[in-house]
């Protein structure tokens, strides 16, 4: 297969037609696709090389009323997450997305009934066509670049969350993503809107099974949170050492808002993201916390973008990386207060440890204020396990990889204890599973 | 219990331990003394298997085989433990999850769930007295391990891991300095105990604090890398009055 404008555009063409989409949607997708070809990649995924002729773009999956009728590898995938199937009966509102189909969902009618929209997005839009198009592609656009681009074309899935003004969602909303078959390319589409003074929790997993080959994962989230709203997104990954992630993520704060972004990121074989949140309202804040563990080849290129556009805003970043074999870990922290935004303050924080000679970790920041009344710290380690620790550790009883083990558990400790439970544990279990056979 | 027979131990490019020859008995008490920069923290040190601590000489043998090249993760399993004199930090890591962890490492068994809740119920139902004693409460094993500590606290968590571990042998390198009367008192009396439990000691000691908790079998001078003298408990009392010119010559 040739990847020509042709293919791409009638691929669009036939994703829209049969997903049923209105007219806007449909040309968002045919533009998109020529755009693709004119368009660079994005400039913090310049070096990443996608082969974009050998993807399968669009492969629907088997829908199931019931957990027990998906896939048993599928159940296995989300067991993986770290949810098991009665806890996921007790969520909020959550969905299984597997490559490009919404397989499974359930909706509690406690959400329902205070107002809170959280479904398919693209059941969102035959439902309420026009809050979504009020929303979609508002803060990332297919002519940014071709990530964009292609996302545009071909996106299918994700999830559309809307909580009305003072609501407070009791309990997470979820999705999991999981791609299956091979090789695919999942571009998921998430918006999340939280009214004034709403809250709410989006917990997204991503995984895929070790079998998959190669792998595109290029998803968009949205996120709007308006006055004195918080909005709080948990984004567990685990990829297979195959998957090229390219996801954009992005983030916008009214006045007193908040919005806060945990990100785990386990495995791909290459993850180029670059959130970028705007605290556009007067007190408004952010906080980026993320960890990230590379082994193998496996390379992870993290990062963050803060613009503090309005006084008194804050933002706070945190990430922790570890490196295992000849993994590479590198974290760019641009933090902007534009002038006028008085009393603002932005602090970046990224220590990496290295568990090998070979693994290495860079750390970019990126700090810029024009606003005399503002603050901005960074603060930056790049360590490997100090002898003395282990030695402690071995000293009692604890072989050299128990003793690694919690000495990087420990060291991801400031992350993990902003992950809900079962997801933290999973984590733990994976790490475990990484460390072992140094 | 514990043989060393010309013990040379180097440390980057110095020859700190020239020839030390030592025994302990099981069940006893043994005092090692000796003015700073003698070598004992550097003796413990290499009973206990660190790394860098690089024996050139002499063997080590514990329960008549010899441990000398052995890591220290199995010299611990064999029943060594070492209460270190300046504990290291470890950031992150809650005493709760690490002392379920050496419990499951000695017992083999585990909490019901990694769940706060369980794994504080499992410490507790294997510490507890200890915990009590030691003046730990539950609120303390939230902390990370020995993440701004006072030094009192320090030597009485290294205390608590000894009793966690059930070694055969500790030795204990300075559990007295730098802690208050009432942490040496608590410190004594559990000492005590971990005899009467029979867990033989080896202490490093400067002072007299903990030797009127406990009956001395023995007591060891260090001096320049050597054992210079070996005597009993009236040796300490000889050399706190008159120094360790007494031994030294």
């Amino acid at each position: 297969m040739s990847l020509t404008e042709e293919f791409l555009v009638s691929k669009a063409r036939q994703i829209s037609k049969e997903l049923g989409e209105p007219d806007w949607l449909r040309e968002m997708r045919e533009r998109s696709a020529r755009l693709f070809f004119k368009l660079d990649m994005p400039e913090h995924a310049r070096h990443v090389k996608v082969d974009f002729e050998s993807l399968e773009y669009f492969s629907p999956a088997e829908k199931a009323e019931k957990l027990e009728e998906l896939p048993q590898e599928i159940r296995e995938t989300l067991e993986a997450l770290g949810i098991p199937e009665e806890e996921m009966e007790m969520l909020a509102g959550m969905q299984v997305q597997v490559d490009s189909s919404i397989v499974y969902q359930t909706f509690s009618d406690q959400l329902k009934s205070l107002g809170v929209i959280a479904m398919p997005i693209d059941r969102a839009i035959r439902e309420h066509e026009d809050l979504v198009r009020s929303y979609f592609a508002r803060l990332a656009g297919p002519e940014e670049n071709r990530i964009l681009a292609l996302h545009y074309a071909l996106w299918a899935g994700g999830t559309f969350i809307y909580v009305p003004e003072g609501v407070e969602v009791p309990f997470p909303v979820s999705a999991l993503f999981v791609m299956r078959s091979l090789p695919i390319a999942q571009a998921d589409h998430t918006i999340v809107v939280a009214e004034e003074g709403a809250k709410v929790h989006y917990i997204e997993g991503c995984s895929a099974p070790s079998y998959i080959r190669e792998a595109l994962h290029y998803g968009v989230t949205e996120v709007w949170a308006y006055p004195g709203a918080e909005v709080r997104i948990t984004t567990m990954q685990n990829w297979a050492n195959h998957v090229i992630n390219l996801p954009t993520k992005r983030g916008v704060a009214m006045s007193r808002a908040k919005i806060e972004w945990v990100e785990s990121l386990m495995g791909s074989k290459h993850t180029a993201v670059r959130p970028v949140i705007h605290l556009r309202g007067e007190g408004s804040s952010a906080r980026n916390v993320g960890l990230s563990f590379v082994k193998g080849e496996e390379r992870h290129d993290a990062g963050v973008v803060i613009r503090h556009l309005a006084p008194n805003t804050k933002s706070q970043v945190i990430s922790k990386s570890v490196a295992k074999d000849r993994g590479s870990t590198n974290f760019y922290g641009k933090v902007e207060i534009v002038q006028g935004a008085k009393g603002s303050s932005g602090f970046v924080q990224c220590d990496s440890l290295l568990l090998s000679p070979e693994a290495s970790s860079e750390t970019i920041p990126a700090l810029r204020s024009d606003e005399i009344d503002s603050e901005l710290g960074h603060e930056a380690y790049v360590g490997k396990v100090a002898e003395d620790k282990l030695f402690y550790l071995m000293s009692r009883g604890l072989s050299e990889e128990e003793a690694i083990t919690m000495i990087v558990l420990g060291f991801f400790e400031p992350v993990v204890r902003d992950i809900p439970f079962e997801y933290a544990n999973e984590i733990k279990k994976l790490i475990e599973l990484s460390i072992k056979g140094m | 219990m514990l043989r060393l027979e010309g013990l040379r131990v180097r440390v980057e490019d110095r020859e700190i331990i020239k020839g030390a020859d030592l025994e302990v008995q099981g069940g006893q008490v043994h005092l090692i003394i000796g003015p700073n920069g003698s070598g004992k923290s550097t003796l413990a040190l290499a009973v206990a298997g660190h790394p860098a601590y690089e024996v050139v000489g002499g063997k080590i043998l514990f329960e008549g085989r010899d441990i000398t090249s052995l890591p220290p993760d199995e010299r611990a399993k064999r029943g060594i433990f070492l209460a270190f004199q300046n504990p290291v930090e470890i950031e992150g890591l809650k005493m709760v999850d690490y002392l379920a962890k050496l419990i499951e490492k000695r017992t083999g068994e585990k909490p019901l769930t990694p769940l706060r809740e369980h794994m504080v119920e499992f410490v507790i139902e294997k510490l507890g007295p200890y915990l009590e004693a030691l003046g730990f409460n539950e609120e303390f094993l939230d902390r990370e391990i020995n993440v701004g500590f006072s030094g009192g606290e320090k030597k009485k968590f290294e205390i608590l891991q000894m009793f966690a571990l059930r070694p055969k042998l500790a030795i204990l390198d300075e559990p007295d300095s730098g802690v208050d009367v009432d942490s040496l008192n608590v410190i004594g009396r559990l000492l005590y105990r971990a005899l009467q439990e029979g867990i033989t000691l080896l202490l490093i000691t400067h002072t007299g604090g903990l030797y009127r908790h406990l009956k001395v079998d023995r007591v060891h001078v260090m001096y320049d890398g050597r054992i210079v003298a070996s005597g009993g408990g009236d040796l300490f009392e000889r050399i706190q009055e008159s120094g360790f010119e007494v031994v030294i010559r």
